[in-house]
Order: structure tokens, then C-alpha cells, then sequence
């Protein structure tokens, strides 16, 4: 079963660093066009 | 097994079930309420490890052989279909997406560990993809929350009842947030709904930031390694399915929910272990914890000698 656990655990691996890399997308790359979208409350409560 | 259904039908009987916002989860006794299937989750990886022990021999044989791949005799493929029938029962019956696909993985991942055999998950994710497209076709909340997923800020799905507003506004929020967070008690959570709970994920981004939330996955990460790291070093094969399916079902949890959030996948709605409200929750990832800390002791100490 050794060789399947491993298997296992690279899979595991996968699903965290998609999900580092969905996080940096999100946090990082689009923050600035999610900021200025006009839906966005929080630019006005930032204004007060 | 029977234990782990009668946890996972329980929110349906009359009276006692509770129906929170389209999923029948949770069941009410007087003052108490609690989400049976946080519990059955456990009582189904003790069953499928115990199970898969004793059937593993037979299901790792190998039939037939056709175009290249071995197909396994058919009444074996039995479990499986069960399987997939008892968690679109719960997709279709409880609404619940995520539970759904959490025992699916998680008696995929047991039954290769177990058999070593790749064609029983592509079997399974076939059957499962598959259960989920008519689903989502049949009932109408699972197509919104794929619409949603697919482009959240589209504004149809944006004003649609059950559509992407939450998501949107957890989006501001993570961005809100950037690199380094806005400091504790700085950001404005509560902007989102249900940021105790689902959007638990996008409170902490917002507020701790990128590098908070890298933090918080890493140790997960941990937690989940110490879990096959256990499977590895144990001797029998009980244990070493019952560290793997512990480890991989809070994994696999972490995944869905969080994922859910960081539109990896569809939005659905699941506790993210050990962190987010519910009382429930918390209990049953206790229970895992300890479960894999037993599994832990029991193996030989190292510089003894073992028996």
C-alpha cells in the first residue's frame, strides 16, 4: 500500500498548492480591478 | 455502516430535522441541535477501512482484460455503485453538494489505497461526474452555483436569488486584504454574509492577508502529513487505511470548502475543519485528531525493539 499513499499524498500536495495559487490570484494578481469594481462597498466605508 | 446511514438520514425525519438555507443538515432534540453527518463521516471511514481490509484480496484481482485495460469481475464493482447511489442520495435528498462529494473522494481514495488499482477511480469519477451533470441539469441549485462559480461577477449571477452576491463580496474582501491583511479587528468581515461559517476562509484573508492564509493552509498541510505519515509507518492494514482516510478526509475538506471560496471548485457548503462555527464540526475533527494520535501511540517506539 506504501507506493499508493504516496500517490495519495502528491495528490493531496495538488489540491493545497492550487490552492496557494488560487489564493494569490485573488489576494494579489486581480485585487486592484476587484477594488475598483463599482460593487464594492468597501471603497466607501475606506472614504470615511 | 449502518451507523454512518442512519447519521446521514436523520436530518430528513419530520420534526427533528432543521432546513438551513436549502441543505437538511442539522437535527434538532429539544435544545440541542447538531449535524449528524459531521459524525457519520467518521463512522463511514471506520466502516470502508474495516471493509476494505477484509475485501481487499477480492477486489484487487484482476478479470478480464479489454482494449489494454483489466476490468475486475462485475459483482465487485458492487460497493462502488452503493457508494455512488448513497451520496447522490444525499445530493438529491439533503441538497448538499459537498457531502456529497466528500464520502465519494474519500471511498475513492480508501478503495485505490486498498487495491492499488487506477480503474477503479477513473470508474468512480466517471460515474460521479456524470451523476453530478444530470443533477445539475435536474435541480436548478446546483446549475446556479456553477453558473456563480463560472463568473461570479457576471451580473445576472450577481442578482440572481442564490446567485454569486456572496462570493463577490468575499472576492472584495480577500483583495481587501492583499499581501499582509488589514491587521486584526482592521478589515470589515462582516460585510460577507456567513463570514463565521462557509466564508470563514475570507474573514482571515481579508484580516491576516496572503501571507495569513499560506499560514493557515500550511498547517493543515502539517496536520495531514503527520495522518499518512502514521499510515506509512503502521504495520497492518486497518491502521493504515484508518490514518489515511482520517488525514485525507480533512484534506479533502479543506479543499472543498476553501476551495469553494478561492473559486478552485463550485461554492458549497461545508465546515472548514476545526476552524469554522458549528459545534458538530468541531467535535468530529476532535475525534479524528484523537483517533490519529491512538493510531500514533500504537506504533513501535523509535530505538525499541519491537516484539
Amino acid at each position: 500500500m506504501t507506493p499508493e499513499i504516496k500517490r495519495v499524498a502528491n495528490f493531496i500536495l495538488l489540491m493545497f498548492l492550487s490552492l496557494f495559487v488560487a489564493a494569490s490570484a485573488m489576494q494579489v494578481v486581480n485585487a486592484d480591478s476587484l477594488s475598483n469594481d463599482p460593487r464594492n462597498q468597501r471603497a466607501v466605508y475606506e472614504g470615511l | 455502516m449502518a451507523l454512518g446511514v442512519l447519521l446521514l438520514i436523520l436530518p430528513l425525519v419530520p420534526f427533528i430535522g432543521v432546513n438551513t438555507s436549502g441543505a437538511f443538515l442539522s437535527v434538532r432534540l429539544g435544545p440541542i441541535s447538531f449535524q449528524p453527518g459531521e459524525l457519520a463521516k467518521i463512522a463511514f471511514i471506520i466502516f470502508f477501512a474495516g471493509y476494505l481490509t477484509s475485501r481487499r484480496e477480492a477486489l484487487a484481482v484482476v478479470g478480464r482484460k479489454v482494449i489494454g485495460i483489466r476490468i475486475p469481475p462485475a459483482r465487485e464493482l458492487g460497493p462502488i455503485v452503493f457508494i455512488w447511489l448513497a451520496s447522490l442520495g444525499v445530493l438529491v435528498l439533503q441538497r448538499d453538494l459537498g457531502t456529497s462529494l466528500l464520502y465519494f473522494g474519500l471511498f475513492l481514495v480508501l478503495l485505490y489505497v486498498a487495491t492499488g488499482r487506477v480503474f477503479y477511480v477513473l470508474v468512480g469519477l466517471v460515474m460521479f461526474v456524470a451523476g453530478a451533470l444530470i443533477a445539475s441539469r435536474l435541480m436548478s441549485y446546483v446549475g446556479n452555483r456553477i453558473a456563480a462559480w463560472l463568473d461570479p461577477l457576471n451580473e445576472a449571477n450577481y442578482e440572481a436569488i442564490g446567485g454569486s452576491y456572496q462570493l463577490v463580496q468575499s472576492m472584495f474582501g480577500l483583495a481587501h486584504g492583499g499581501i499582509f491583511g488589514t491587521g486584526l479587528g482592521g478589515g470589515l468581515p462582516t460585510i460577507v454574509p456567513l463570514a463565521e461559517s462557509d466564508f470563514i476562509i475570507s474573514a482571515i484573508g481579508e484580516e491576516l492577508g496572503l501571507a495569513g492564509l499560506f499560514a493557515l493552509l500550511s498547517l493543515y498541510m502539517v496536520l495531514v502529513a503527520r495522518a499518512l505519515r502514521i499510515a506509512n509507518t503502521h504495520a497492518d492494514d486497518f491502521s493504515k487505511l484508518l490514518a489515511v482516510g482520517l488525514g485525507f478526509v480533512i484534506a479533502l475538506q479543506c479543499f472543498i470548502v476553501i476551495g469553494g471560496v478561492l473559486r478552485v471548485v463550485p461554492l458549497t457548503g461545508l465546515t472548514t475543519p476545526l476552524l469554522a462555527a458549528g459545534g458538530s464540526s468541531l467535535v468530529a475533527n476532535w475525534i479524528i485528531i484523537a483517533l490519529l494520535l491512538r493510531l500514533s501511540d500504537t506504533l513501535p517506539k523509535p530505538g525499541t525493539v519491537s516484539e
